[in-house]
């Protein structure tokens, strides 16, 4: 009798024992992971995921495959209410990328939305830039010379609840008589009819500025004005690293204004920025994971981070950005969530009554 | 110079001849499942080629994409299925032309005008890069919509001789493609309140839910094999002497292919339907087009082949891809670590040859194997359909659910389908329904810019002018040709 | 024949419904969504009233009713079978491919094809029972290669099956 009490008890004390050490044990061996980006094939998430998923592979416990799958739709609605509504299950065997286009019908509170990223735990998140320019032909000379600049400038837009609500808001908010003209279809489009003529201001996103935008400027054709700028680690706009010879946005804000931004509008612009630019692109879990899970995922994305073959990636591909893993990229999207209501409805209505267009 | 050189023997190394044929392999075998073209070949490979060579993933990717255009022949002429969106005007007359048991000529024009409008595309490439840049820039949105527009008017000589059916044809195509996102604003077109609607229906569907599910569905009730008679008739090698014999149609119509694919936004997909108009309207017998004539196959084959080749300068030179299968190709180079831009004329020079001599040596080779395979595939034709049958809605079903991988894909077949066999039925013309749905976002898109930018001035802009003229001028043709065939009836009708 | 007529302008009227809720529709949408489909919508409405006032004079002055195709517009259909035929069979190779759907629906796509390849070839085609699995297997390896090639999935159906037939 006694032996079986002396049993029972080693029993479970070993049970105890273990029992935390088996419970961080996360490992993937011959598992599938599926990353759900809500674009189609090819398209700028879509290659930044393929960009991660062989390194994700390489440094998640037991090597599992990380199999991207596309489920474009909707903007990136349709893949987006998917994560939410369908994707059960707590042992991190589906995750989902989400980019501003994720982001944006979140915030201003579109009602196909189903998604709730403050329920999610992100991995990590990149950032990107953007670098707005000019048309020489109309004499700015630089971003000082936007102060009282009244000329009627147009600017292509793929649609005002688009990611270019910060660039038509920054125009606004820094007195600039823009005309959008709606219907083009992505930045490539825009900087081809900036080449045309067609439109006289427009911005492109760091990595395409640099290759296409910089010869423009060496020939005289176009005029770099300001770049979006970057958050610093303190949740501040600062500098572009990337281009540090250009001012950012808050510092021309002031070179126009000759104070420092500030008021609801430049909070909605700063909300809209981070969540357009600052943490464009994030891959989350869902609800449910279990937190050696998620710990497990942000341990292998810091790993991936600081792989030196990753860091030619970076360099070559995502824009030579500063990735951010776990908590880096949840304090930076906490900002994103943390947007008060009046904010978002003011923008809402900045919408309505510059464009006549309805969130719905 | 020097440098166009040796890219081809780089390219001739056994290596990369291997991802080059792997490449064709895999584009021949896309090409001839209808419904699946180069979007499905290009997803394919996309995961592959993270880490390889940058030359033998151009060898890879663009084998792939050159051939098929050359490939989407087969079930194009052999069923009346589109292979790819690539060969949907060969039907017109392939199609016939296999009833009558001239499959195997059909194919053989077809394989032969493929490859040397794939060839010609490849020279016109190498001989406009320089000069591609201005060229691309010259068309801004007016010029973009009146492209669209010229691309309406071949409605014109598709509609026969009931205008009015055309015309009504063109905007069903107009209206589904009017479902889903509206262009300029985040707002859904007639959705019915599915979710599934808001992207719109994808333009593989409507062209298997318009083609291939009435033709499957008449063949089931006829009973009968595709070919009206049992002997298989002439060869592929007449063929061959058909599209030498016409030489300059293969030239004409490989030159609009080039055209039409470097430019962007106006997408591949109505090429194969210019060619097709541009051929009947500049042909003075046109009493055969639609019964089996074979300029009706070497017109639209001979262009879309050679618009590979010019969808790749917009896509290098200025990052904007003119089609599906160009947008998954840039993914593809940002995979590989380069961004396109002008650059790509300077720092990447030897990447643009190997992309030249890949396309050039894809559609030699492409073309032999189609060839090789013709006469024993068209012996499928003679085959009773009930056995075909099956499989072909295998096919169709399967190739319908990679649009968006959800069961709205499958539904919309069916329901595209079942209006696509009473259109065929009631004499609707379903080509011009086509080219309305593939339009119909570049109409509306281009036409709201151009408005939008510049108000009404748009419309005095030298391009507009210019190509108001041509679509006039092709217009006019029509409206002779309608009345020469009413003519015709007349007499015929006295005798 | 006049049943067949009567389905011919049933599809008139069917796209005159279609263009007629298409302006109806389109009034509500915002401005810069509204103004194509709402005026390509009323252009083809009055185009539509147009064809079947056409319609209706030519039925008038000629029963029958001419063969649909124009020429050069599409391809031409010949029937050597009563129209009353072709529309029923027409409805039954609707209503088989509806089972199909039905079928992929409650077992998944690949179970659901095998069997249609295999019913069909034995009791539509009258193969015999060898060559009708040979030709479902055929079918069922011609999934099973591209699903794993293309690496994608199929509509999953409600009983789960173990691959390649889930």
């Amino acid at each position: 009798m006694k032996k079986w009490y002396c049993m029972i008890l080693a029993v479970v004390f070993a049970l105890v024992l273990l029992a935390p050490a088996a419970q961080a044990e996360v490992d993937f061996s011959g598992e599938q992971i599926n990353w759900i980006i809500p674009f189609r094939v090819g398209g700028g998430s879509d290659v930044w995921s393929r960009l991660y998923a062989p390194f994700f592979q390489k440094y998640l416990p037991g090597n599992p495959i990380v199999a991207v799958k596309n489920m474009p739709g909707g903007g990136s609605i349709t893949g987006g209410n998917h994560f939410e509504q369908r994707v059960r299950g707590d042992d991190g065997l589906t995750v989902f990328g989400s980019s501003g286009s994720t982001s944006f019908p979140y915030l201003l509170g579109n009602s196909k939305v189903r998604y709730d990223f403050a329920k999610y735990h992100i991995v990590f998140a990149s950032p990107t830039g953007g670098v707005a320019y000019i048309n020489p032909e109309l004499g700015v000379k630089s971003a000082a010379d936007l102060k009282g600049f009244t000329k009627e400038m147009n600017y292509a837009s793929q649609g005002a609840t688009s990611l270019d609500i910060v660039p038509l808001l920054g125009f606004d908010l820094l007195g600039l008589n823009v005309k959008a003209v709606f219907g083009y279809k992505g930045r490539g489009a825009g900087r081809v009819a900036f080449e045309q003529g067609e439109v006289s201001i427009d911005y492109q996103t760091t990595t395409a500025y640099i290759k296409n935008v910089r010869p423009l400027v060496e020939q005289g054709l176009a005029v770099p004005l300001m770049t979006w700028g970057v958050l610093d680690d303190d949740g501040n706009i600062v500098r572009d690293p990337i281009e540090p010879d250009l001012p950012c946005f808050p510092e021309v804000y002031e070179m126009v204004h000759g104070k420092k931004p500030s008021g609801q509008a430049w909070n909605a612009w700063k909300a809209f920025m981070i969540a357009g630019f600052g943490v464009q692109k994030a891959m989350w879990l869902p609800e449910q994971t279990k937190p050696e899970v998620v710990e497990a995922y942000r341990a292998a994305a810091k790993k991936v981070i600081a792989d030196p073959e990753f860091q030619v990636v970076v360099e070559k591909s995502l824009g030579g950005y500063q990735q951010m893993a776990g908590e880096n990229a949840r304090k930076a999207f906490d900002q994103v969530l943390s947007v008060p209501k009046e904010d978002k409805a003011w923008v809402v209505k900045w919408i309505k009554d510059e464009y006549d267009i309805e969130v719905k | 110079m020097e440098a166009f050189f040796q890219a081809l023997t780089v390219l001739l190394t056994p290596s990369h001849l291997v991802y080059l044929v792997g490449g064709v392999t895999l584009g021949l075998c896309v090409g001839i499942l209808p419904g699946l073209g180069g979007i499905v070949g290009m997803t394919i490979l996309l995961p592959v080629i993270y880490g390889m060579d940058i030359h033998n993933a151009f060898a890879l990717l663009i084998g792939m994409v050159a051939v098929i255009p050359t490939s989407d022949t087969f079930p194009s002429v052999m069923m009346g299925i589109p292979g790819s969106s690539a060969s949907q005007a060969t039907i017109m007359d392939g199609y016939p032309l296999a009833k009558k048991g001239e499959a195997a000529r059909a194919l053989g024009a077809a394989f032969t005008a493929s490859l040397i409008g794939g060839l010609f595309g490849a020279f016109v490439l190498s001989l406009i890069i320089p000069i591609a840049r201005p060229l691309v820039l010259a068309f801004g949105s007016p010029e973009l919509f009146m492209l669209a527009v010229l691309g309406m008017s071949m409605v014109g000589v598709l509609s026969g001789n009931q205008p009015i059916k055309g015309i009504i044809g063109a905007g069903i195509g107009l209206m589904l493609g009017a479902m889903g996102d509206a262009p300029a604003i985040a707002e859904y077109r007639y959705t019915f309140g599915f979710d599934y609607l808001m992207d719109g229906i994808s333009l593989v569907i409507v062209g298997l839910g318009l083609f291939a599910f009435p033709e499957i569905i008449d063949l089931l009730i006829k009973g009968r094999p595709i070919a009206e008679k049992a002997e298989l008739g002439r060869g592929w090698f007449d063929g061959l002497k058909d599209t030498l014999r016409h030489k300059w149609i293969v030239l004409r119509c490989a030159t609009i292919g080039v055209i039409i694919g470097f430019i962007p936004g106006l997408g591949g997909s109505v090429v194969d339907w210019i060619a097709y108009g541009h051929i009947i309207q500049t042909s003075k017998d046109r009493e055969r087009f639609g019964k089996g004539d074979i300029r009706g196959v070497i017109a639209p084959e001979s262009a879309n082949n050679a618009k590979e080749g010019g969808g790749l300068i917009p896509t290098f030179l200025f990052g904007i891809p003119g089609s599906g299968s160009m947008a998954v190709f840039l993914g593809g180079l940002l995979i590989l670590g380069i961004q396109p831009g002008p650059s790509m004329l300077t720092e990447n020079v030897d990447l643009i040859y190997t992309a030249i001599w890949s396309l050039a040596l894809a559609n030699i080779f492409g073309a032999g194997l189609a060839l090789m395979l013709a006469k024993p595939i068209t012996k499928l034709t003679i085959v009773p359909f009930r056995y075909l049958a099956p499989f072909m809605i295998l096919i169709i079903t399967f190739a319908a659910y990679q649009a968006s991988y959800s069961w709205g894909d499958l539904i919309a077949l069916l329901l595209v389908g079942i209006l696509g066999w009473l259109m065929k039925q009631f004499g609707w013309p379903r080509p011009a329904a086509l080219i309305g749905f593939v339009l119909a976002g570049n109409l509306e898109q281009y036409l709201f810019i151009s408005v939008q930018r510049y108000g009404f001035d748009w419309l005095t802009r030298p391009g507009v002018i210019i190509m108001t003229v041509i679509i006039a001028a092709s217009l006019g043709a029509s409206i002779v040709y309608q009345n020469k065939l009413k003519a015709a009836g007349r007499t015929a009708a006295k005798k | 024949m006049k049943q067949w007529m009567s389905i011919r302008n049933l599809f008139s009227l069917f796209l005159l419904a279609w263009f007629a809720y298409g302006v109806y529709e389109a009034r509500g949408y915002g401005f810069l969504a509204k103004i194509f489909p709402m005026y390509v919508s009323l252009v083809l409405l009055v185009l539509v009233i147009v064809y079947i006032a056409i319609e209706i004079v030519q039925g008038i002055r000629k029963t029958g009713g001419g063969k649909g195709a124009a020429t050069g517009s599409d391809l031409s259909v010949d029937w050597d079978m009563p129209l009353e035929e072709v529309y029923v069979a027409f409805m039954l190779n609707l209503g088989i491919l509806i089972g199909v759907y039905i079928a992929i629906y409650l077992i998944g796509y690949p179970l659901a094809m095998t069997l249609f390849i295999f019913l069909f070839y034995r009791f539509m085609a009258g193969a015999s029972w060898v060559a009708s699995v040979v030709a479902g297997a055929a079918g069922l390896g011609f999934m099973a290669v591209a699903s794993h090639v293309l690496g994608m999935d199929w509509p999953e159906g409600l009983i789960a099956l173990p691959w390649p037939l889930g």
